[in-house]
């Protein structure tokens, strides 16, 4: 079906396309939620190091305003450094503004004074570059590594806060450090000056270690309002190497996850290749879209990270969300495409459909009706229109023919009609002449009157098939019936006519067809059939040969046989016979007997005409046998 | 010696039918339409009447076959038809003798055998004499 055929197509390409255009989206959908959120992280981390950066800047600030004031001159003048005003005052500062540690150290690189318990002092910083940079003049803020004795020496309790218990991480580098005593500080060192001369330096310190407030200060302001599930999705966290020493990164029981360690992708990146990593990494065993850069010291060298990171979930989420939502949409319009898809489909193929019909319609012979025009498409219009014209052309041209076909057949009616006065004249005379009532005859006058008394039979059998097929031809042969009594009506007459050819052909007929036997059917039609049949037995049937008679009632109707001794007929040649003008050219008797071809198709059609079937059975042997069925008459009242 | 009247319109077939008849042995007399037919029919008093159905109207032989069977001097005389009608024209019934109808002895298709024409005719005569 056209219809179905064309929308198939349309639905193929719609789907394709359609999924087609699904999947590019979805592509298109998570990549941009995925690296919005990423840009976001990107970003996070810019305002982590402005944070990071800015306490640098205070703990500089706070510690020039030390380096002028009044008293640390003074006492850096005298270098009377057990000044118990000094230590007070320093102490007091380093609280309020939580610094954790400050300390004087001279020229010759003696720490000479700590603000901070047990305030011992005496130890040199000579090999600490930031110093050494203040005493040249500058001012230094860096990120420095303390080890656990430097750390012991600023007192305070800062190495124990610093002390970290290593954890096995997932994903982490293997290492066998089971512990970090290092500390990470913020560093800042300022030189006192007096005059051109620096005649000390202040220093003064974070540590970063356990310093929670630094992380969870970058943690609220760079991601606020991130929250999935009642948890925080933004984390921040200061890494010792690959160490997290400050972090907002929670365990499963809820405690900071701080000795645990960083995955080793972010590692090789960052800590040994000096890059930052963006980019999905898992943090512990939650999947979080990250930002790294490495911390470096005074030295340049990487000794730690920055990092912040929002959980990847609820990004996954929201893309999930927006797919779905996505896919509702174009599933939908697929649809409306599909329904569409099916009625362009109909609107191109109904024309088409209805072009068929109507030619299906004349093929049936009918009037053909003019197809309305769609106005789908022009083309079809424009097929629909020719084919209109065509309908109405082919027609007019077959009634004309059917009329001339018509008005030949009549007159092939009315000349037969008018031969059959002449011809009675004829074979009456023909019959004096032969039975020799009008005279002697000699033998060779007798050859003469039998051919053109056998010449007088054919254009007899003519005249009646030609008139026959004339009334098949105009469609008005159609069976009157009546109380025929096969024996009596028609055979009876019928075997006295043809006595005379049976006597000349040497044959002799064995006539089984019992007397009582009565046929519901038109008596002129069964005659003819018998006429014919029996007529092409004698014709083709052996000389001196015989005919063979027989009917009986089978399943309420009568089986009518005709069977002759004759040569046979070829099988592939069978179902030639009932054509009309058929004639077979099997040699022998049919050359000898040139027939219309038209008596098997009459009586054939008789036969159907009453609703019954003639078929025929040759064997070479056997001769041939015509079999046919005939309606009985169904109150059968013997007489 | 049995009178048969011959009618029919082709001259020349009455003609040959007569010389045919006569040689079988009969008296024959033959009218060429149906008026002179049933004048014949009446002064003459055939034996068997052979009929042609068709001849100057196409019904005449019918309603030659009518008016005999009214009158009844000549309701008993059998009536052969011999006619070329019912194949060429499509009657509406069955064309065979039928008492009330169309009441003959038979009804011969033209052109008829002489073998089946003579033949009938001795039954028709011979049934008649009988009846």
């Amino acid at each position: 079906m056209l219809k179905l055929k064309l929308f198939k197509r349309f639905a193929a390409i719609t789907i394709l396309f359609g999924i087609l255009s699904m999947l590019l989206g979805v592509q298109i959908m998570r990549q941009r939620v995925i690296s919005e959120a990423q840009t976001r992280v990107r970003l996070g981390l810019s305002s982590a190091w402005a944070l990071f950066e800015n306490r640098q800047r205070e703990l500089c600030i706070l510690l020039r305003l030390l380096a002028n004031k009044d008293l640390l001159l003074r006492v850096c003048e005298e270098q009377r450094w057990n000044d118990l005003e000094l230590r007070s005052r320093l102490e007091r500062i380093r609280a309020s503004f939580g610094l954790d540690f400050i300390g004087l150290v001279d020229p010759g690189g003696t720490v000479v004074f700590r603000a901070t318990e047990p305030y011992s002092t005496g130890d040199h910083k000579t090999a600490d570059l930031a110093i050494t940079k203040a005493f040249n003049g500058e001012t230094v803020s860096c990120v420095s590594l303390f080890t656990r004795a430097q750390l012991m020496l600023e007192g305070g309790g800062l190495a124990d806060r610093a002390f970290l218990e290593l954890e096995e991480t997932p994903r982490s580098r293997r290492s066998p450090k089971m512990e970090e005593s290092r500390g990470m500080v913020m560093l800042c060192a300022i030189p006192v000056r007096k005059g051109p001369s620096v005649i000390a330096v202040v220093y003064g310190g974070i540590l970063l270690n356990r310093n929670f407030a630094m992380v969870d200060g970058i943690r609220d302001v760079v991601f606020r309002d991130d929250v999935y599930k009642g948890r925080q999705a933004g984390t921040a966290t200061l890494f010792l190497n690959d160490t997290r020493i400050a972090t907002t990164v929670l365990r499963e029981n809820g405690n900071r996850a701080v000795g645990t360690r960083v995955s080793r992708e972010v590692a090789e990146r960052v800590l040994d290749n000096g890059m930052a990593w963006f980019g999905e990494a898992f943090v512990l065993k939650d999947e979080y879209l990250t930002a790294y850069e490495p911390i470096r010291d005074v030295q340049d060298q990487i000794i730690g990270m920055l990092y912040v990171g929002l959980l990847k979930q609820p990004f996954n989420d929201i893309e999930r969300g927006i797919v779905l939502k996505f896919l509702y949409i174009s599933i939908f319009v697929l649809l409306v495409a599909l329904v569409l898809a099916f009625l362009i489909a109909g609107r191109l193929a109904n024309p088409i459909h209805r072009l068929v019909e109507s030619s299906h319609h004349m093929r049936d012979g009918k009037r053909p009706e003019p197809v309305p025009l769609s106005g789908c498409c022009r083309e079809t219009d424009l097929l629909t229109e020719a084919f209109n014209h065509m309908a109405v052309a082919l027609y007019e041209r077959e009634e004309k023919l059917r009329a001339l076909n018509r008005s030949y057949m009549e007159t092939l009616a009315f000349v037969t009609h008018e031969l059959k006065s002449p011809i009675a004249t004829m074979m009456n005379y023909l019959y004096l002449l032969r039975e020799q009532k009008l005279g002697p005859v000699t033998e060779s006058q007798m050859k003469a009157l039998r051919a053109v008394d056998s010449g007088g039979q054919r254009l007899v059998e003519m005249i009646r098939h030609y008139l026959n097929l004339s009334r098949i031809e105009s469609g008005d042969y159609t069976p009157v019936r009546s109380r025929v009594m096969l024996q009596a009506d028609v055979m009876a007459p019928l075997l006295t006519s043809l006595e005379a050819e049976l006597k000349a052909n040497g044959m002799c007929v064995e006539n089984t067809i019992p007397a009582t036997l009565v046929l519901n059917a038109d008596l002129n039609m069964v005659r003819e059939v018998y006429e014919n049949l029996l007529g092409n037995a004698i014709k083709y049937g052996r000389p001196s040969g015989r005919i063979r008679l027989a009917a009986q009632p089978v399943n309420g109707h009568v089986e009518c046989s005709v069977w002759n001794d004759g040569d046979g007929i070829a099988p592939d040649k069978l179902p030639l016979l009932f054509q009309k003008f058929s004639r077979l050219d099997n040699g022998g008797a049919a050359q000898r007997h040139r027939g219309t071809g038209l008596g098997l198709f009459i009586a054939q059609h008789i036969v159907e005409a009453h609703g019954g079937w003639i078929r025929v059975h040759s064997s070479p042997g056997d001769g041939v046998t015509f079999v046919f069925t005939l309606p009985v008459q169904r109150e059968t009242s013997v007489e | 010696m049995a009178k048969i009247l011959v009618v029919d319109d082709d001259r020349e077939l009455v003609e040959s039918l007569t010389v045919l008849l006569e040689g079988h042995g009969y008296q024959v007399d033959a009218a060429f339409c149906g008026k002179t037919g049933l004048q014949r029919i009446v002064s003459n008093r055939p034996d068997l009447i052979l009929l042609d159905v068709m001849m100057a109207h196409d019904s005449e032989g019918f309603e030659v076959v009518r008016q005999l069977q009214g009158e009844s001097s000549t309701h008993g005389i059998p009536i052969v038809l011999l006619t070329g009608i019912r194949r060429a024209k499509k009657l509406p019934f069955s064309f065979e003798p039928d008492a009330d109808w169309l009441p003959v002895k038979a009804v011969l298709d033209k052109p008829v055998k002489p073998e089946l024409l003579l033949k009938t005719i001795d039954d028709a005569l011979a049934s008649a004499v009988s009846g």
